[in-house]
């Protein structure tokens, strides 16, 4: 999968890119909007990192142009511009997500995936990471062959994690679709420290290998690690 | 001639005013007493003489004393002239000189003096806001860079990546901080409309208790509500749930291991009343008045260890209050604290 990054800031462009390179994608990266642009034209790439504020031609007019053109590349907008409006406009030029600055790479990198996941065939009923068994239809976990009682919010945290394995996921992704709160203001953040904290409980006490880390200051993973 | 009018100091306006009046009226007292014949002059020459000497005397006679009395009304104006010229944003503290209250002029400088109080109060309240900002933004920074420092001249990769992963929740809260400072500013500028819908209010509440149960048992307290099903108010979901998972939570972080905290809500008078009351230490008296102000902390060493930056009771009060409602604090030493939200009902 090839990615474009546009994004004026070296420091941020170096870092997206050497770190969307490590999480398996090939990037190329532009500094302004018009090489942007040129090398949009000149190759084909899978998806778009776009940053709005550029100099020389902004992202919104790079986006506008290209879905004027019918180009279908689904597009990521980052922005430090977060008011509703800016949301709106982002999205009605044809941005397919929006990010605001300065946001989490690991949101970043799951926002992506998602996006060229679309067109995916439909996931598994049953999961498995290690020995942890995930019956997504009937609600049901066990591990190790044992069943574990979740609530339904801990069955959904759990699942979320399961679906981006070894990925990690930030407390703002959790609060937004495992709490669906859709204002990112609202303090939930020891909510979801307490709720993973119960869940941790549930599903590694008692069993050698750990599969739900916490990443410090950025969020949680789920994978197989044998506690240090 | 109109525009070199207007450009005449007023005093110069007046002045003239006043001497077209004097000679005004020095013609009209001559006609009158001629024609009632209690002056008769004795020829026409001698009435011509009177007007011609008469007439400019009189215009000049009130143009001059219509000039020192325009120069003493005005007196008041040129001093406050005076004074405003002096006046900048560093000298609010002036004022204006009131010389009668109860003239005109008076309340001018009255009107003004109030409206100077204000942008003086405001200027101060700037400058502290700006202050305060400012240190809020510097102790994660504080913090970030002297775990870098530190971690600079580590080996160890366990002990990196946790210097790394601290310095990353220093970040985490910066960021958090100014999303909420920005919702605020948004909020002064009053742009953005709450979607204001008659609701359910006990729904808003189970919601709340609901997803703050967890971190309620951990402190083994029970979240009650007690409100009637059919209760209505006037709210935007978003904004009530915001206002009371920020009460609710520092319900939990303030009051001692096991105590409940209760969630009521009644239909007023006038108003919807939500409270949320718990049975901590209480808030002192000289603090219930400033708790609600941005930064303001009742115990600051405190609430800074449990990650608060003091905007949440600014937030709750920016959040009730864009939904035409009000909130208030009742706090007494050692008998907890309640907060009391009222919001609009449907007939009002």
């Amino acid at each position: 999968m090839r990615l474009l990054i546009v994004e004026d800031d070296e420091k941020t462009a170096r870092a997206l890119a050497a770190g969307l390179e490590r999480a398996g994608f090939s990037t190329a990266v532009a500094h302004t909007g018009e090489e942007g642009f040129f090398l949009l034209n000149a190759e084909p790439f899978d998806l778009v990192v776009l940053d709005w504020m550029l100099p020389g031609r902004d992202g919104i007019e790079i986006l506008k142009t290209l879905r004027a053109r019918g180009t279908k590349t689904p597009v990521v907008l980052l922005t430090a511009r977060d008011a509703v409006e800016d949301r709106v406009l982002g999205l009605e030029s044809g941005a397919d997500d929006y990010l605001v600055k300065p946001f989490a790479f690991a949101e970043l990198v799951a926002r992506i995936r998602s996006l060229l996941r679309r067109a995916a065939p439909a996931e598994p009923l049953k999961k498995t990471v290690a020995d942890l068994l995930v019956d997504l239809e009937g609600r049901r976990v066990s591990r190790a062959g044992k069943p574990v009682e979740l609530t339904p919010r801990e069955f959904d945290l759990l699942v979320y994690l399961l679906r981006q394995p070894g990925q990690v996921v930030t407390r703002a992704m959790l609060a937004q679709d495992v709490w669906r709160e859709t204002n990112r203001i609202t303090p939930l953040d020891n909510v979801i420290d307490v709720h993973v904290a119960h869940l941790r409980r549930k599903v590694d006490e008692g069993h050698p290998t750990k599969l739900i880390q916490t990443v410090r200051g950025v969020g949680f993973v789920l994978r197989e690690e044998a506690t240090v | 001639m109109r525009r070199w009018w207007l450009s005449r100091s007023l005093r110069m306006r007046l002045a003239v005013w006043y001497a077209a009046t004097g000679a005004g009226v020095w013609v009209v007292c001559l006609g009158v007493a001629a024609a009632s014949g209690v002056w008769k002059p004795g020829t026409s020459a001698s009435l011509l003489l009177t007007l011609a000497i008469g007439s400019p005397g009189a215009l000049l006679l009130c143009g001059v004393a219509g000039y020192f009395i325009a120069g003493r009304a005005l007196a008041p104006v040129k001093a406050m002239v005076q004074r405003t010229r002096s006046l900048s944003a560093k000298s609010l503290s002036e004022r204006l000189p009131v010389a009668n209250p109860h003239d005109e002029l008076g309340e001018l400088a009255t009107v003004f003096n109030q409206t100077l109080q204000q942008l003086e109060s405001s200027f101060a309240e700037l400058r502290r806001f700006t202050a305060d900002v400012s240190h809020e933004l510097r102790t994660p920074l504080t913090a970030m860079r002297a775990v870098g420092e530190v971690a600079l001249r580590e080996r160890n990769p366990a002990i990196l990546y946790d210097a790394l992963g601290s310095m990353l929740e220093e970040v985490g809260r910066m960021n958090q901080l100014i999303e909420r400072l920005l919702l605020l500013a948004r909020g002064d500028d009053d742009d953005m409309p709450a979607h204001l819908e008659a609701g359910p209010v006990r729904k808003v509440l189970t919601d709340v208790t609901e997803a703050l149960a967890l971190v309620a048992e951990e402190k083994q307290q029970q979240l009650d509500v007690d409100c009637p099903d059919y209760l209505l108010a006037v709210f935007d979901p978003a904004l009530l749930r915001l206002a009371l998972i920020n009460l609710v939570q520092n319900a939990i972080r303030y009051s001692p291991q096991g105590k409940p905290i209760h969630l009521r809500a009644f239909a007023g008078p006038d108003a919807v009343v939500i409270e949320v009351a718990d049975e901590g230490p209480g808030i002192a008296v000289e603090h219930q008045q400033r708790i609600f102000e941005r930064f303001y902390r009742v115990d600051k060493a405190r609430s800074r260890a449990e990650g608060g930056a003091g905007l949440g009771l600014a937030i709750v009060k920016w959040a009730i209050e864009r939904m035409g409602g009000s909130v208030e604090l009742k706090s007494e030493m050692g008998r907890g604290s309640t907060f009391r939200l009222r919001l609009r009902t449907l007939a009002a």
